[in-house]
């Protein structure tokens, strides 16, 4: 075996990396006040995605088949590192009014962006574990990052045991793979089961399989394995929240898309049953749940549980449409949910509050142009034209009617007529309600800065759909190939 | 030509409504005023550059394009956001930025001092965007969109002084009548869509549909042409659904000029003569335009007879000459119809702003019978004044007399005889009714009230400078467009420039010749009706002091009611089909569906859903245990799924 050691293959990752060390350096030798390190950290991510952007339409495999730099990879990169971008914009200010000395609140958010570039990009089953716990062990103490506050330790320690526990079942899954077929190569499992027969009568490997979709779900908050969501959510600070449901959740949808859906091709029939199964509870369940909240941030994690179920039902149909309406999902998604974490970053005040349904009561006094994009982003949410999120329900309901999952789409536009009530309800209150006195504090710059482009990327997604779709197709032609 | 800059015609007052929307209320109403101003120059500016350009290519290929981006595939159907100017758009372009730039600078001094500033501001320029839209779009759909926009932005002017019940009121008949006529609108353009989707052809734009239309079977041609004047009948206040016109006058005056006499109210002419490729084709849909339009010039005239309020006069006006522009393209002259809407863009406006001088001037009084004598108090006014009612009148020499007579001589011309007599006759109601409304104004004794009276003043320069631009238009405006037997008299081949410019875009009917002396004849003609009506107007409203008006009024008391309550039409409406409507939306649909039916199923699932989510809600109960159960119950079942299957 000749080792192809080709860096190109992984320049996106190496950029991550050295502004990981960069930034790092700066916090060693900066005050207590750490938005500098938050800067270098920006212009390090804003490097990786000009990086991404130009090495669109490369196609290269390296170190012995361990990460494959792909279109697919190099869209998922964008999302995930666009979510990235958005999340230090907001924290600039926010991280230095939260904890003294926080500059480990960069370094973490940077290696597990790290993480999710390795778990998307990967190809072989061993760098998607190590991606995946780089990406998690990373996003645990961000969760936890306000030391002082009890929710956020509570969100915290239940995340890290449960996550624990979710990749125990993945390194399970892989390991009854690996028995049967000799490798964790995805290029040779997909070799092997393209010419072996009867693969999917056999136990061990049914297991198998089962259990990597187990592990996925949890990540990726499906109903039951959510129950983690609600209270990392809440406990979490409020751009770390954003970050979760936009970043985290884009780069194991990556995975999936790429190890469930096209390496596992040949168990199609059971995967695709048992996402019907889990994306319709999912869908239900998030919803409904969301309802009855009075926290924001907890009805948005509830939001985010349902909005995974919507990316399932483009998965589902496993064509390559369907794929691609779930990458475009992912990307809408990130666009409306960090934009508007940024604005509930602006509105939650120091000890933790401020994210109640109350605390919206009457913004659109005091804040007319932000309460009228926080009202885009519930819109977008919510499934509305002309905002990102309509087409991108649009896209995965189509792809499922294509494929004959008819009932799944209705199913799931019944549901998303119930999450109307709950994003109508943010916007009833922004506008309708009187407000109860609020301190008003300008609007930071990064939060401004990080709410527009979001807003940009909302109506960009939503007006002129079909040239990013036609990226999201590229991307999973390149995966099919 | 595909030329990139056509959207910023479009961007600018577009941008000019969303900062003046958004924040205008902050910036004072200094820097509201330039903006929206500035952006409808900036408009205005590129539209004569490419007015310019437009010109130095050949008079056949006068085309250029912009398409911005593919609005809607949806596999069977492909509608681009696409732009497109050729001559007929260009004059609606100049027309509607030009007249509509000058009304903006009149309304700085005209709004000034309102609460809401910014705010009409925001709204007119989002009128004039969805105007430019209108104007612009390359096909139907598109052009849809700036129809119903401003519809929406008449609404929202007429309505501007919400607080008032009459201006709320009108501006809910004006929306409501034109939902009617819109929904004729729409059912000729599905008619038209599903028709060409049969042979093929998956587009609606205007040169693809132009090219392919004979494949459709005229009658459908034909049902087509009709459903869509019923929408132009709603937007252009045409028999029988003008009646939203006159009490759109309940907006502030700049609106009445702009939106209410100079550009939207001529969307449904420009409509008509955009699809004249379908017309041409259609003659009995032609056929009913022409007969709509030459009953609505006549019926208008007489009920300007005799209104007093002097916005309502012009609205009644207005209206009346809708009508004449509707006979132009009825008859198949195009051109003629355009060249009207356009003269009468200039001398209308000029009268809607000249009438809200004086008001101005009057703190707020409108009617007439309380004005008189203002002529030496507001001179700027009055002259302005007089040189629009002079074009009006079609006195020779002045720009409504070439447009007006060109329409009557292609309606005589065309063997329309009966519709040029109501044309002919309405050319005397009109110098009548614009004269006895000088007269009434600025003439004979002054009977202000003695408040008004110590007040009246003459207006300030933002607002006397655009009317004296409009008057210098309405006066020479007509030079563009001399009859050839005018031309032929100074030995000037071509007079007729207009029609020359836009001929190209026109598919022509055929032509009918007529013999040189029947056409001075009928000049003449309409030169003595002009004359007339002025005369009698000064014999009855300064010979006599109004006399003869109170004898007429006394000794034929049932025409005259008939003619101030406006043949009572808003009443007939009013008892059959208002009443029905709101008695069954009432006792049926109200109490019975809405309530029962519809309230019921949203609130009994409403309710079933916040049942499920307090029971759902109590599975999170935060402790840790419950959570891996919750887990391990997945696994199972998964599992159990890809196992046992």
């Amino acid at each position: 075996m000749h080792f192809d050691l080709n860096y190109s293959a992984i320049l996106p990752q190496i950029i991550i990396g050295v502004t990981l060390f960069i930034s790092a350096t700066i916090d060693a030798f900066s005050s207590a006040r750490k938005w500098p390190v938050g800067i270098i950290t920006l212009f390090g991510i804003g490097a990786g995605i000009s990086s991404a952007v130009y090495l669109w339409g490369s196609n290269i495999v390296s170190f012995s088949q361990m990460v494959s730099l792909d279109e697919f990879s190099l869209l998922l990169f964008i999302t995930v590192m666009i979510a990235g971008f958005i999340t230090v914009l907001v924290s600039l200010k926010y991280v230095d009014d939260m904890e003294p000395d926080g500059g480990h609140f960069y370094l973490l958010l940077l290696s597990s962006l790290l993480g999710m570039m390795f778990l998307v990009s990967a190809t072989n089953l061993i760098v998607i574990v190590l991606g995946l716990e780089l990406m998690s062990l990373s996003i645990y103490p961000l969760v936890g990052f306000t030391r002082d506050r009890q929710i956020s330790l509570e969100g915290a320690m239940k995340y890290l045991i449960l996550g624990a526990i979710a990749t125990a079942f993945l390194l399970y899954g892989i390991a009854l793979i690996y028995s049967v077929l000799g490798t964790t190569n995805l290029y040779t499992i997909a070799r092997i089961l393209s010419t072996a027969q009867h693969m999917t009568g056999n136990l061990v490997m049914m297991a198998g399989v089962a259990f990597i979709l187990i592990g996925f779900s949890f990540k990726v908050a499906l109903v039951p394995f959510h129950a983690w969501t609600p209270d990392a959510y809440q406990g979490a600070p409020a751009p770390i929240t954003g970050f979760m449901a936009a970043a985290v959740k884009a780069a194991s949808f990556g995975a999936i898309i790429k190890v469930v859906i096209i390496v596992l091709q040949s168990f199609h029939v059971p995967v695709a049953e048992a996402l019907w199964w889990l994306s319709a509870v999912t869908m239900f369940t998030g919803n409904i749940i969301a309802v009855m909240q009075k926290n924001v941030k907890r009805m948005l994690a509830y939001s985010s549980i349902a909005h995974a179920g919507y990316v399932v039902v483009g998965l589902v149909s496993g064509t390559a449409f369907g794929m691609s309406s779930a990458v475009f999902y992912l990307l809408s998604y990130t666009f409306t949910i960090t934009g508007s974490f940024a604005i509930i970053t602006y509105l939650e005040k120091n000890d933790g509050t401020g994210s109640e349904l109350s605390d919206f009561s009457g913004l659109a006094k005091e804040h007319p142009i932000l309460s009228l994009i926080m009202a885009v982003f519930m819109l977008s949410l919510a499934g509305i034209p002309p905002t990102a999120g309509f087409m991108a329900k649009l896209y995965v309901f189509s792809a499922a009617i294509k494929s004959g999952y008819i009932g799944l789409a209705i199913f799931g536009i019944l549901t998303s007529v119930i999450s109307l009530y709950y994003y109508l309800r943010i916007v009833y209150a922004m506008y309708f309600e009187e407000s109860e006195g609020r301190t008003d504090t300008p609007v930071p710059a990064g939060i401004a800065a990080g709410v527009f482009i979001a807003l940009w990327g909302v109506i960009q997604l939503g007006i002129l759909p079909s040239d990013i779709m036609n990226f999201a197709m590229q991307s999973i032609q390149s995966l099919i190939h | 030509m595909e030329l990139n800059i056509v959207r910023y015609i479009l961007i600018f007052p577009l941008l000019g409504f969303l900062v003046n929307g958004l924040v205008g209320k902050r910036l004072g109403n200094k820097a509201v005023g330039w903006i929206a101003n500035s952006a409808v120059f900036i408009s205005f500016a590129l539209v004569v550059y490419i007015f310019i350009q437009l010109l130095s290519m050949a008079p056949g290929s006068r085309l250029i394009t912009d398409t911005v981006y593919t609005w809607i595939n949806s596999g069977s159907l492909t509608i681009d956001f696409k732009l497109m100017i050729d001559p007929l758009t260009i004059v609606m372009l100049l027309v509607v930025t030009g007249v509509g730039f000058l009304i903006h600078i009149y309304s700085i001094g005209y709004m000034h001092g309102d609460r809401s500033y910014s705010r009409f501001f925001a709204y007119l320029n989002l009128f004039m965007f969805s105007m430019l839209l209108l104007v612009l779009s390359s096909n139907i759909v598109l052009m849809f969109v700036g129809w119903e926009g401003v519809g929406l932005c008449s609404y929202l002017l007429i309505g501007f002084w919400y607080e008032k019940d009459s201006a709320a009121n009108a501006g809910k008949k004006a929306f409501i009548t034109n939902r009617v006529g819109d929904y004729g609108f729409l059912l000729g353009l599905f008619l038209l869509a599903s028709a060409f989707a049969s042979k093929g052809i998956l587009t609606l734009d205007f040169t693809t549909m132009a090219a392919h239309i004979s494949l459709i079977s005229p009658q459908i041609l034909t049902i087509v042409g009709i459903l869509l004047f019923v929408g132009a009948t709603g937007k252009s206040a045409q028999l029988p659904l003008y009646v939203w016109l006159p009490d759109a006058m309940e907006g502030p005056t700049p609106v009445s000029a702009l939106i209410h006499a100079a550009t939207m109210v001529t969307a449904g002419v420009y409509m008509i003569a955009r699809m004249n490729f379908l017309y041409v084709l259609a003659p009995e849909a032609l056929e009913v335009v022409a007969i709509v339009g030459g009953l609505t010039a006549l019926y208008a005239a007489t009920i300007g007879l005799v209104q007093n309020d002097i916005k309502r006069v012009l609205a009644y006006s207005t209206i009346s000459q809708l009508g004449y522009m509707f006979v132009g393209v009825g008859v198949g002259a195009f051109s003629a119809g355009i060249f009207h809407l356009m003269t009468h863009a200039f001398f209308k406006a000029l009268l809607f702003l000249g009438a809200g001088s004086v008001i101005h001037a009057l703190s707020g009084e409108q009617d007439m019978r309380k004005m008189g004598g203002l002529k030496n108090k507001i001179p700027v006014t009055h002259a302005v004044f007089l040189a629009a009612a002079l074009a009006i009148s079609g006195i020779p020499g002045l720009s409504g007399f070439f447009s007006k007579d060109s329409i009557l001589a292609a309606a005589y011309a065309s063997g329309h005889t009966v519709i040029w007599l109501l044309g002919f006759i309405t050319a005397l109601l009109t110098a009548f009714y614009i004269f006895r409304l000088i007269y009434m104004t600025f003439y004979g004794e002054s009977r202000l009230d003695k408040h008004a009276a110590e007040h009246v003043h003459e207006s300030p320069k933002v607002m006397t400078v655009p009317l004296i631009i409009l008057a210098v238009l309405s006066v020479i405006g007509g030079y563009i467009g001399v009859p050839q037997l005018l031309g032929n008299l100074v030995g000037w081949h071509n007079s007729d420039i207009f029609v020359n410019f836009l001929a190209p875009v026109f598919r022509t009917m055929p032509k009918h010749e007529m013999p040189v002396s029947t056409e001075s004849w009928l000049m003449i003609g309409s030169i003595a009706m002009a004359i007339l009506g002025v005369f009698f107007a000064w014999y009855v409203y300064i010979k006599s002091k109004m006399r003869p008006a109170e004898h007429a009024a006394e000794s034929l008391p049932g025409v005259y009611r008939l003619l101030l309550n406006k043949y009572y039409v808003d009443e007939v409406y009013n008892a059959i089909i208002i009443k029905p409507l709101l008695w069954m939306s009432e006792n049926f649909l109200w109490k019975i569906f809405d309530v029962r039916v519809v309230d019921g199923t949203v609130n009994g699932s409403a309710q079933v859903t916040q049942w499920a989510s307090t029971k759902l809600r109590k599975i999170q109960t935060g402790d840790f245990q419950v959570y891996v159960m919750l887990f391990l119950i997945g696994v199972i079942s998964v599992l159990a799924y890809f196992v046992l299957r």
